[in-house]
């Protein structure tokens, strides 16, 4: 029951992460219809701002964080001018295709540009460990957990009570039914990429003061993002931040119970038997065909 | 070279007329000599350097050779019935496991047959796989052929582990119809042979009713169903075929290699096939062809440029030889993006465009 508990507590924190990943993408893809498979880079190019800021620029960590989290809004744009606007109103796989384009160029630049060794970044966030009736818990898994609740509240609230998220869920409805209404939806779609963008950094800069090192590989966790999203529901915003925490759980009890090397395939598992049984996710709205 | 074709016998040919009798001839000599002129880097005598060929070696047109297959049989199942895949590495991983089994664990049996029974174990997961593309598309089929990637994998190192330790799966065991593949020059033949196998019998497929019965699928579900075609065996079927192809391929790509490890069926493999098809052109076979050439043989040219460019500025020659996969995955997602942006019909599709203008010069728009 303790190795229970403390999987689960991991397992919560790691599936934070995933889950401000998968929120990112939920945004950007209710609001544009793209499916970015490059939402797992953005997130690594966080972490990389954030060790360009704080390390490579010696600045305090304050600055770099919200220098980071600036410079995500002009990676968010750059992003959408250079890879998915050029081929916007095109099929599904096209748009896949570009965006896969996207993440071979973003790694090689990232390579290129901080060198293909890991990098060990030191956390300045309190790193106690707390142990209540044996089972461990890490100041750093709470400040993540938290992290993810505080972000779900701001964007469920955003979208609730500002006039953009209005739009924004307003165009994800009906794109040409809000562009009558005077929806700017041009405008719209850019801030969705701006606030997808800052999710997927926001994420970043947590993984890397948790694992505290930070590579290219690191965009791999990304593709975990995807699960996340089909079982919480592709076009549900809390369902997107559930369905990561359950990826998460789902890795970390794996791990821990069958075996290291079987927590992503127990995840995908996971994710046919969704497809299998609630296609729609555990929020989502049916819109699956039959033949 | 006539335009247009003008009898029904001319029209249902392979080989419509007497300008494209020739090419055949002329490609199939220059293909039949082409080990030669890789291996020994000379054409009938005449030595040149290895730039000359942009450093291709035999392996990497044999790699070609291997990837023109597979990304053919992906071709039938995204670029004509219309389904997207990215399990390719799992089909691979899927005929490395088969082919192990019967080829060298607990059975030695011919490498032909073994080709087969991986493909035939293929063809039965693809058929699985299959089903639920009747009633998911696009992003819930990327999706689920993403979770056979990982879940066949896993099953993958699971089998090595358990039956060949860490040091990954050996094949030793090579001859195919009397012939030792113990060479480069003797593999290439063999798959040259494979490939013009494929490809003949896709073309072949395309033009009948159950590649017709795709192409309708993928283009419009409902009329194809009107039309009498039923739409869930069209889709099923597509799977399988392609599933065959891609899992006996994998059979012969890890004999080839030698070895393969849970390392050989990454992800990356998976979207390789797919950048290639759309590189080359979607529902484009000839297109697949140029796609895996250009995807194959793009990295050891961009050494020879360098090596080449290195006469005139060291600096840039260790720059590129430094960051050479870097410099590659930047060019590759270029031409990605620029091929969907610019030509949505690929390499394919601009080599048709240019051919006509000049096949109907002065005709032309």
């Amino acid at each position: 029951m303790t190795k229970f508990i403390q999987l689960l507590i991991s397992g919560l924190s790691l599936g934070s992460i995933y889950g401000l990943i998968a929120l990112g993408f939920v945004l950007v893809y209710k609001a544009t219809r793209v499916f970015n498979f490059a939402q797992g880079d953005l997130m690594m190019v966080g972490a990389f701002a954030l060790v360009l800021f704080d390390h490579s620029l010696g600045l305090p960590t304050w600055l770099a964080v919200v220098l980071a989290l600036a410079s995500a809004a002009a990676v968010g744009v750059a992003f959408q001018y250079v890879f998915v606007r050029p081929l916007a109103g095109q099929d599904f796989l096209p748009i896949v295709m570009a965006t896969i384009g996207a993440s071979l160029i973003i790694e090689a630049i990232v390579q290129i540009g901080f060198g293909v060794q890991d990098i060990t970044y030191q956390t300045s966030l309190p790193s106690n460990v707390w142990t209540i009736g044996g089972v461990h818990i890490a100041s750093l898994d709470v400040i993540t957990i938290g992290i993810a609740a505080f972000c779900l509240t701001v964007f469920t609230l955003f979208f609730r009570f500002t006039d953009i998220g209005l739009q924004m869920r307003g165009a994800a409805e009906n794109g040409e039914a809000a562009a009558l209404s005077g929806v700017n939806v041009r405008r719209v779609t850019v801030v969705a990429w701006i606030v997808g963008t800052l999710l997927a950094f926001i994420g970043g800069l947590v993984l890397a003061n948790t694992t505290q090192v930070v590579n290219v590989p690191l965009a791999g966790l990304g593709l975990l993002a995807f699960p996340a999203v089909v079982i919480g529901g592709l076009e549900s915003v809390p369902g997107a931040v559930l369905g990561g925490v359950v990826v998460g759980v789902l890795q970390d009890l794996g791990a821990g119970y069958i075996s290291i090397d079987a927590q992503t395939p127990l995840v995908y598992a996971a994710l046919l038997i969704m497809l299998l049984i609630r296609p729609y996710g555990l929020f989502g709205e049916k819109e699956i065909r039959r033949v | 070279m006539t335009a247009y074709t003008t009898s029904y016998g001319q029209q249902s040919r392979l080989v419509r007329t007497r300008a494209m009798a020739i090419w055949v001839v002329v490609m199939f000599a220059v293909l039949a000599y082409l080990p030669w002129v890789v291996g020994q880097r000379a054409i009938f005598g005449v030595q040149f350097t290895p730039h000359w060929l942009l450093n291709t070696s035999l392996t990497d047109v044999n790699i070609t050779l291997i990837f023109i297959v597979g990304g053919v049989a992906l071709n039938l199942l995204t670029g004509f019935t219309g389904l997207i895949s990215l399990g390719n590495a799992a089909f691979f991983a899927l005929g490395a496991m088969v082919a192990s089994a019967v080829g060298v664990k607990w059975a030695q049996l011919p490498f032909p047959l073994v080709i087969l029974i991986a493909g035939a174990a293929g063809a039965a997961v693809g058929a699985i796989v299959g089903l639920p593309s009747l009633r998911i598309r696009g992003i819930y089929l990327l999706l689920s052929t993403m979770a056979l990637h990982f879940i066949m994998v896993y099953l993958y190192t699971r089998y090595e582990y358990t039956y060949f330790g860490i040091s990954g799966v050996q094949y030793t065991y090579t001859s195919a119809f009397g012939l030792d593949l113990t060479t480069d020059i003797r593999w290439f033949y063999f798959l040259l042979i494979l490939a013009v196998i494929t490809l003949l019998l896709m073309k072949n497929l395309l033009r009948t009713r159950p590649g017709r019965a795709f192409v309708a699928v993928r283009d419009h579900e409902l009329a194809a169903a009107s039309a009498g075609i039923n739409v869930a065996r069209a889709r099923v079927t597509s799977f399988a075929v392609s599933s065959f192809i891609i899992s006996a391929i994998g059979a012969v790509y890890v004999w080839y290699l030698g070895a393969s490890t849970t390392d050989t069926f990454d992800l990356s493999i998976a979207i390789a096939f797919i950048a290639i098809i759309i590189i080359g052109g979607l529902g484009s076979l000839a297109g697949t062809v140029l796609g895996a050439i250009v995807w194959q043989l793009f990295p050891p040219a961009l050494i020879a440029v360098s090596e080449l460019a290195g006469g005139i500025s060291p600096g840039l020659q260790t720059t590129v030889n430094q960051w050479q996969g870097q410099i590659t995955h930047i060019v590759f997602g270029v031409i990605i993006l620029v091929v969907l942006v610019f030509a949505s019909t690929g390499l394919a599709g601009l080599w048709g465009k240019i051919k006509q203008a000049f096949v109907r010069w002065p005709y032309t728009s």
